[in-house]
């Protein structure tokens, strides 16, 4: 067995002007019986320039370099290298306070917890008001270990996969990956909601680690394209649950998830897609009324209003959409 | 393009400095509560002339917990509960999504308001030309 207890893994892709915050975060952390495995997408830039000098002053850092892989297939690779205890994923914008994997790893011990995971900070770089503690996970599950399939507000909170430890043997018994078709985003999705409906048990901290870029122009949360992702990570769940004993509850949940997803996509998506995704949206909305997969008793009255208003009449409510909204 | 020079196009095209000035003279000497204390708020209040109105503070879900900031821009920040317990007349939303926020500003709070009536709006519209061209732009 490996002496390491976690294995940080960090994909690059031009992120030269925040780097070296990432890397000096990370290997100043704390805890010391870590691996870090950098995934670099592979140009000859100033990012591989970085990653060569961080190399070869910490032995603990191992470096895989291909090109063009997108952000599930990076981090699969780092995944499938790696051979510390727990993983950690940590976006190459962001940084992580010092302390951050060592309290997330002793409580995952302490708790024999397959994922501990915990609150983050927005950041700006250039904007101090806009840096604050931001509480994304539900109150009510702190200070216990879980089982996500009894307590299902965990499904429903954004899916940082970056400020959580999971078990790799864990992610291995159930096969959790990320999409890593080329050009697959917002594969935290697929991710998150294979974790959650295969963990016994999940601890969550309070506590926020990791200080979250929210000014960097690349990212790909930032962008308008790729409208249709969102779906094939709907796909993906759909293939991971299909034989699952829960697989009526995972229904219901993954459709209030896709309905809260879907429409985060409708109101980021550039214009011209707009039309067509929200036919999508409600073909699939339609057939999962008629198979008896919504529970409308889960969603908020105003979520039922919207699901069934898309449903019936798209063009209609994606009409209304645009003009109410602001921008 | 930077989100914070998306928003000033954005304002810049829809006169947002006369939208500003109209509410003043609609809302004289009424408590004012912007909701929303991200990047749009702070690009608006940083490059347009507030002082027609009677801001009490800015509110938002953020300032829910016990790390919360005292201030935001100068002004005094309060969570949803303290907007409950204010002395509010008008909520000016400050996001995007302002019918989705609308939603949860009714149900966290304006329903928890009694004996009192308090207005809601979008702290400016879009110019009708440019809703007209949006909605066209997508059938």
């Amino acid at each position: 067995m490996s002496d390491y207890k976690i294995s940080v893994i960090i994909p690059v892709y031009k992120v030269d002007k925040y780097l070296r915050q990432c890397l000096d975060s990370v290997i100043n952390q704390t805890l010391k019986d870590i691996e870090i495995i950098i995934v670099d997408e592979g140009e000859l830039d100033e990012c591989r320039r970085i990653i060569d000098e961080y190399e070869a002053k910490d032995e603990r850092i191992k470096t895989i370099h291909e090109k063009n892989w997108g952000y599930g297939a990076s981090v699969n690779k780092g995944i499938n290298k790696a051979v510390g205890e727990y993983i950690s994923i940590i976006e190459s914008d962001d940084t992580a306070e010092p302390n951050m994997l060592e309290d997330l790893y002793s409580k995952a011990v302490s708790e024999n917890a397959e994922v501990v995971k915990s609150n983050f900070y927005n950041y700006y770089e250039t904007e101090p008001s806009l840096c604050y503690w931001r509480e994304i996970l539900p109150k009510k599950l702190y200070n216990k270990t879980f089982c996500p399939l009894d307590e299902n507000d965990i499904f429903y909170s954004m899916n940082t996969v970056w400020s959580a430890i999971y078990k790799r043997e864990f992610l291995n018994e159930y096969n959790i990956r990320f999409t890593d078709t080329p050009k697959a985003y917002f594969v935290d999705i697929g991710f998150s909601f294979k974790v959650w409906v295969s963990a016994k048990r999940v601890h969550l901290l309070k506590d926020a680690y990791i200080h979250y870029r929210q000014d960097n122009e690349n990212a790909s949360v930032r962008s308008k394209d790729n409208a249709f992702c969102v779906c094939n990570e709907y796909r993906t769940i759909d293939e991971f649950i299909k034989n699952n004993p829960n697989k009526v509850v995972l229904d219901k949940i993954k459709n209030k998830t896709k309905f809260n997803d879907y429409m985060w996509n409708l109101r980021r998506i550039s214009n011209k897609y707009k039309k067509e995704f929200i036919k999508k949206m409600s073909d699939e909305f339609k057939k999962a009324i008629k198979n008896k997969e919504v529970d409308f008793t889960i969603l908020s009255n105003y979520q039922q209003k919207e699901y069934t208003a898309i449903a019936n009449h798209p063009l209609i409510y994606l009409l209304k959409h645009q003009w109410t909204k602001i921008i | 393009m930077k989100q914070s020079d998306e928003f000033m196009d954005l304002f810049l095209k829809n006169d947002a400095q006369k939208q500003i000035d109209k509410m003043s003279k609609k809302y004289n000497r009424r408590n004012i509560v912007l909701y929303g204390a991200g990047l749009y708020t702070l690009t608006l209040l940083s490059n347009f002339d507030f002082s027609g109105l009677n801001i009490i503070g800015i509110a938002d879900k953020r300032f829910d917990n016990e790390y919360k900031e005292s201030e935001f821009m100068g002004y005094k920040t309060f969570s949803p509960t303290d907007v409950i317990n204010s002395e509010v007349d008008v909520i000016l939303v400050t996001v995007l999504e302002y019918t989705y926020l609308k939603e949860i500003i009714v149900n966290t709070i304006i329903s928890k308001i009694k004996n009192r009536k308090i207005e809601i709006q979008p702290i400016f519209q879009k110019k009708l030309k440019n809703k007209i061209s949006e909605v066209m732009s997508i059938i």
